[in-house]
């Protein structure tokens, strides 16, 4: 019996081994533009001191400690997340499987969606910078439910838009209306 | 005002009374139907002008009571007169301007509402696309016989037609609702076909299929999980406090109880306001079979009826409060596509998902037969977790479950209050399978079924993980080739 999260058809579609590098970027640029400043912020507003400012720092006793506890925690995600980048990547894959198409990812939390092309209401295309930077697009299924979620990033660019036009061919002669 | 929707030509071709409707026709060879336009109800002004007038009166009464106890001046009267009049003149002539310039027009093919003075708006809706047609009644507009004609067509906003006649908001409803369902009709037909019941919303040829009963509501509220989580929300934490008074022989522990007592009125008071909203939106709730589709009429002073085209029904969701189970009532919700503003929650008397407040399980499957008159509930086999998955859910173990026949599949799940979800395989949008580490560990897994979304996902949880993949590609195939035809047969 195959596991539930092997190959439906014959084997898995991977991404392309750029997508961590997106994720890795991604990461770095989150960090610096938000985390830091915040940081930074923060220590500047419970830095003891004397003055107006002074009774801040006194309801909070432990500011200096929670700020470093704070960092530290943020520090060991950004590893963390960097680390796994690759394997994340990795973990996504997609497959065409008859009439639907078929998505999974995760690694603690796997999930596989299967989309039947009758449907599919939107293909779309989308890359934001980063993605073009390195040649690369999302492509995401729009079904009539909120909830299908079912989009494919990391897909190289040309690759990308050889899906979508698939897609939208095959949905054109599958689809049913609501 | 004169009705325009009459003022069609006689060589109109009049349609048989004996029969409900004519059959669709090709667009080519229909008979054109005439454009006709209209305009809202010469009345709607007064309607649209009259919460800002209760506004400013209630402010104005709140001054006054206010400075007459703590000893202050209070405005003199005419300011109080000239202001509450300023005030309704400006919402008259704001009122007039929007009335004057707002038109609807039907034609043959689409529904145009126009309006705006400064910036102009055109919303076309077509027949086709029409997915429910909900008639509101204010209490302010129901005192003046006027009513809301709310218009879905999958959007995310609903058209609102502000304010009919009741009787011409009647006729237009059942116009489109037959259009809709892609009859070629002329408003006359669907006129011939509309009353103009105070109460109900009825008409001769409607089969009425459950209506619920105050006393019904009554329990219903009365043994209800919101009821419960009031008194609980209160009495937990007065109890904690006293006791802990009391174990520390706190002078303050006798008194506690008093002041629990006093802060009990408010208590009593909002549950007062519960039951009386909850009724009061529920009540002479009356599920009817109409021609063009199922028909929800509720309300005591507001009155709302609702529409909903048995075809566009995408999935339907039974669900048992715990205290509900020795009483074997259900309440039944409906998902439609494009109720967008549509709620889960029965005590308004907005556009809601409610399919039935309360029944009996006759009531409930009288209910589904009007709507799916295939659906074959009891035949379909239950497939349970296996004795593992207990682990993650001991109290509703023995109640999650899925089941599949040919038309839809059946999940149920929950613990404290019962779902079981029935969606079509026809109507299903995708399917998701997932698992977590722990889940893994065990060899299960979870599958939700996506349907277009008002009600929470329905899924099954902790399956076989095995299963779960065998259940989630043959959902798949089953999606493409199932057809409702057999469901609604």
């Amino acid at each position: 019996m195959p596991s539930i999260f092997s190959p439906p058809a014959d084997r898995w579609i991977k991404l392309s081994p750029r997508y961590a590098v997106v994720r890795v970027l991604g990461a770095v640029i989150a960090n610096t533009l938000f985390w830091v400043p915040v940081s930074l912020l923060w220590a500047w507003v419970f830095e003891p001191r004397d003055g107006a400012m002074s009774g801040v720092t006194s309801t909070l006793p432990f500011a200096a400690q929670l700020q470093w506890l704070a960092a530290y925690v943020g520090i060991v995600w950004f590893v963390w997340r960097v680390y796994r980048a690759g394997r994340y990547a990795r973990s996504w894959a997609y497959a065409e499987r008859g009439q639907d198409l078929c998505i999974t990812r995760g690694l603690w939390y796997k999930n596989l969606t299967v989309v039947p092309y009758g449907r599919l209401q939107i293909a779309k295309v989308d890359a934001g910078p980063l993605d073009r930077l390195l040649g690369l697009a999302t492509v995401t299924l729009v079904t009539a439910s909120a909830h299908s979620n079912a989009s494919i990033p990391g897909l190289p660019a040309a690759e990308a838009e050889r899906l979508r036009d698939r897609l939208i061919e095959v949905g054109d002669t599958l689809g049913s209306g609501l | 005002m004169t009705a325009p929707y009459g003022e069609q030509p006689p060589s109109y071709p009049a349609p048989e009374p004996s029969e409900p409707y004519p059959p669709p026709q090709p667009a080519a060879i229909a008979p054109a139907v005439r454009k006709v336009e209209e305009r809202a109800h010469p009345l709607t002004p007064l309607v649209r002008g009259w919460f800002a007038v209760v506004a400013v009166v209630w402010a104005m009464l709140q001054e006054r009571l206010q400075g007459r106890t703590d000893g202050t001046d209070h405005l003199p009267w005419w300011v109080f007169v000239a202001l509450i009049g300023g005030v309704a003149a400006l919402g008259l002539v704001a009122g007039f301007i929007s009335w004057r310039f707002t038109r609807f027009i039907a034609d043959e093919t689409e529904l145009r509402v126009e309006s705006g003075w400064i910036s102009r708006r055109s919303r076309r809706i077509s027949y086709t696309r029409l997915q429910s047609v909900d008639v509101m009644q204010p209490l302010a507009a129901r005192l003046l016989g006027l009513a809301e004609v709310r218009i879905d067509a999958g959007a995310h906003d609903s058209t609102k037609l502000r304010y009919l006649s009741r009787r011409r908001a009647y006729e237009l409803r059942d116009f489109l609702m037959l259009r809709a369902h892609g009859a070629q009709v002329s408003v006359d037909v669907a006129r011939a076909q509309t009353s103009d019941p105070l109460f109900a919303d009825l008409g001769g040829s409607d089969r009425v299929i459950v209506t619920v009963p105050p006393h019904e509501l009554l329990l219903g509220a009365f043994v209800s999980h919101d009821l419960l989580s009031l008194i609980i929300g209160f009495a937990v934490p007065v109890a904690a406090v006293w006791g802990v008074a009391t174990y520390f022989g706190h002078e303050a522990a006798a008194a506690i109880p008093v002041v629990a007592l006093a802060g009990g009125v408010p208590l009593l008071f909002s549950i007062g306001q519960y039951f009386t909203r909850r009724v009061m939106a529920q009540f002479n709730f009356t599920l009817a079979e109409t021609q063009a589709g199922l028909r929800i009429t509720r309300g005591l002073t507001n009155l709302t009826s609702q529409t909903v085209p048995v075809r566009r029904i995408q999935s339907i969701r039974l669900s048992q409060p715990l205290f509900w189970r020795p009483m074997k009532r259900y309440r039944v919700d409906l998902e439609v596509l494009g109720l967008g503003e549509a709620t889960s929650n029965e005590s308004t008397s907005k556009v809601s998902t409610l399919l039935l407040p309360i029944g009996t399980k006759k009531q409930v499957e009288a209910a589904l037969a009007a709507v799916w008159p295939g659906l074959r509930l009891d035949a379909i086999q239950y497939v349970r977790s296996p004795r593992r998955a207990k682990v993650f859910d001991p109290l509703s173990y023995s109640w999650n479950s899925f089941g599949v026949d040919d038309n839809v599949v059946v999940t149920r799940r929950g613990w404290l209050t019962r779902h079981q979800s029935i969606v079509p395989h026809a109507r299903l949008q995708s399917v998701a399978a997932y698992q977590g580490p722990l889940e893994r560990l065990l060899g299960l897994a979870n599958v939700t079924f996506h349907t277009t979304g008002l009600l929470h996902t329905h899924a099954v949880i902790h399956m076989n993980a095995d299963l779960a993949r065998t259940l989630v590609y043959d959902e798949a195939d089953r999606a493409m080739t199932s057809r409702d035809g057999e469901l609604l047969r």
